[in-house]
């Protein structure tokens, strides 16, 4: 089977979470240990060549077909995701959207108009008519625990892991609104294509992921 | 200075010389095809009733289409979809038209999604609608009528995935399923998501339909996915699968096995499709560039309920993978006194199409200079004689 796959990685966390079940899957994965300047690096044990990209680019090279496999989270897919296939959680990368405000504050409790603050707006505006509420949202790019500090919002909706950052900043959970984790996804045409080539890298990967259950 | 550019609007491209050439060479070779089988040319208006396409049930939100305020003051949409203009022609012209009619058209399709998507504002669609006829033999026109169409516009390498609209429908009748958590798992299994579906279908109380949609979606490829789904327990579905049997069968018989596949977690559109569905790939482009389906519920939304089926193919996406050359330039220049235009004009019309052009020029040297400066090689000099200079 020679079908060269191209897979689109989100760079950071997910990239080093993927280079491990790749290597524990068996596959050389010394090209992408020492990346340099170069963005496309080739491992020839699995039949793909790794793009490294920023999240929402992935979704963008899968969309487009440029790329036929995506790592990305599913923080990511939820606030831009359209038309892919997504056939596997990959389990890293494990974290959850949650609305948090100031500690004591009555989010729901109060008939104020609501300020919500997130990176998210897609997700806040979903998550708020899920809930039949209407809610004002303001896009923040970068540390979202400062609007309600600084008294831009009453709340926020962020990714949040531990929580440890938002009790650092006087700010509690109030409600969880959905798991996040890091998906493997697949492009439309490449599934029907290729068919061969992509669920042979489904199963490599697969086959690791149910193997880490039982020693 | 005040900056008076106007570039064109997100979404919209221009298109010059060989990329005109192309996509007119597909539009040609999709209508003589098209004929062939019998199919008459419509042309409808960009500007619909917005409500055309509300009514008739297209899959579509409705921010994607660009309104607009019409003379009567209702709202107008450019249209995002050429099947329920033409479905509105065929209910109005019913009466002077005997079923089944076989319409084609080559139009522009409008949808905005979004910015900085790269996805286009405007695409140019070549489609088929077969109305008034239902059964196998209406549904195996269409679908070869559809591969090939594939093949005559250059893709040779497609791919046809076929579904049929009844095997989710009757298994989430029976599952027990709210309307939304029907779409949600409708979603699901059109993004092939076997995790999420895993989770959520053993929450449903009926375990054998809850597994059935389960099995559905994995099952995609050639003849084996027939003897992997087995029995899927519930009628309607079951004969779901029985018809893409024959069909798929009818389709090996006529030659066109290798490019056909199959796909039983085929779900997009689900509440306007009614029967088969499927969809064309090529290598090279991301999405699927056909699509197609039965929709014997549309013409009923319209007025009188008549069966229907067809497809439409995204010419613009084949158009990248046409590879036509540039016309060569001109290499012959005339130039001519006011007076002699007649003369100028006779020689321009003996020469090859597109070789030869008029000079602009006042005065035999600044024509000279143009002929220098663009490599053309011929001078014709139309004055008080007819000359040819040979540069």
């Amino acid at each position: 089977m020679s079908t060269l796959l191209r897979l689109a990685l989100t760079k950071g966390r997910l990239e080093s979470d993927m280079r491990q079940l790749l290597a524990a899957a068996g596959v050389d994965i010394s090209p992408l240990l020492d990346t340099g300047r170069r963005l496309i690096h080739r491992l020839p044990d699995a039949g793909i060549e790794v793009v490294l990209a920023k999240a929402p680019d992935v979704i963008t090279y899968i969309e487009h077909g440029v790329c036929e496999l995506g790592v990305v989270g599913k923080d990511t897919i939820l606030e831009l995701g359209s038309s892919f296939y997504e056939v596997l959680d990959l389990g890293f990368g494990a974290c959850r959207f949650a609305l948090a405000a100031r500690e004591g504050d009555d989010f729901f409790g109060s008939t104020r108009h609501r300020r919500v603050a997130s990176k998210y707006p897609k997700v806040t505006a979903a998550y708020f008519a899920g809930r039949g509420m209407d809610a004002e949202i303001i896009k923040i790019e970068g540390s979202v625990e400062l609007a309600p500090i600084l008294g831009l919002a009453d709340a926020i909706v962020d990714i949040v892991e531990t929580g440890a950052t938002l009790s650092a900043n006087g700010l509690a959970p109030i409600e969880d609104i959905c798991p996040i984790s890091a998906r493997l996804i697949v492009n439309v045409a490449a599934m029907k294509m290729k068919k061969a080539a992509v669920q042979d890298f489904v199963a490599l990967c697969r086959r690791r992921l149910e193997g880490e259950g039982c020693p | 200075m005040p900056n008076n550019r106007v570039g064109s609007p997100e979404g919209a491209r221009d298109r010059l010389f060989a990329a005109c050439a192309a996509r007119r060479g597909l539009e040609d070779r999709a209508r003589a095809l098209f004929a062939r089988f019998g199919y008459g040319e419509v042309m409808t208006p960009v500007l619909e009733r917005y409500e055309l396409f509300v009514n008739t049930g297209l899959p579509l939100p409705p921010e994607s289409m660009c309104k607009l305020i019409g003379r009567d003051g209702r709202i107008l949409a450019m249209r995002p979809d050429s099947t329920a203009p033409i479905a509105r022609v065929a209910q109005a012209r019913a009466g002077a038209l005997a079923a089944p009619l076989r319409l084609h058209y080559i139009q522009d399709i409008f949808r905005t999604d979004g910015r900085h998507t790269g996805r286009p504002l405007e695409t140019r669609q070549a489609g088929v609608e077969l109305i008034g006829s239902s059964g196998i033999k209406a549904d195996l026109e269409i679908l070869s009528l559809a591969s090939e169409a594939m093949a005559a516009l250059g893709a040779p390498d497609f791919r046809i995935e076929l579904g049929h609209a009844a095997l989710f429908r009757a298994l989430a009748d029976k599952l027990g399923a709210t309307p939304e958590e029907r779409e949600e798992l409708r979603a699901l299994i059109g993004q092939k998501n076997f995790a999420a579906l895993g989770d959520r279908l053993p929450a449903f109380p009926n375990r054998p339909v809850g597994e059935a949609i389960e099995r559905l979606c994995t099952l995609f490829g050639g003849w084996e996915v027939f003897s992997d789904v087995g029995t899927l327990g519930v009628e309607d579905a079951d004969q779901g699968v029985s018809y893409l049997r024959e069909i798929y069968g009818a389709l090996e018989n006529a030659g066109l096995g290798g490019r056909i596949h199959l796909d039983f977690g085929l779900v997009h559109q689900m509440e306007y499709y009614t029967g088969l569905v499927f969809r064309g790939y090529v290598s090279g482009v991301g999405h699927a560039v056909l699509t197609g389906g039965r929709y014997d519920n549309l013409m009923g939304t319209l007025g009188a309920p008549l069966p229907a089926t067809g497809f439409a193919i995204d010419l613009d996406a084949l158009c990248e993978r046409e590879s036509v050359p540039d016309a060569p330039p001109p290499d012959t220049l005339i130039h001519f006194s006011v007076e002699k235009l007649a003369g100028a004009l006779r020689e321009l019309g003996n020469r090859p199409s597109g070789r030869c052009v008029l000079s602009p020029c006042q005065t035999l040297e600044a024509s000279l200079a143009m002929a220098a400066a663009r490599g053309i090689k011929t001078l014709i000099v139309v004055d008080d004689d007819t000359r040819e200079v040979s540069l």
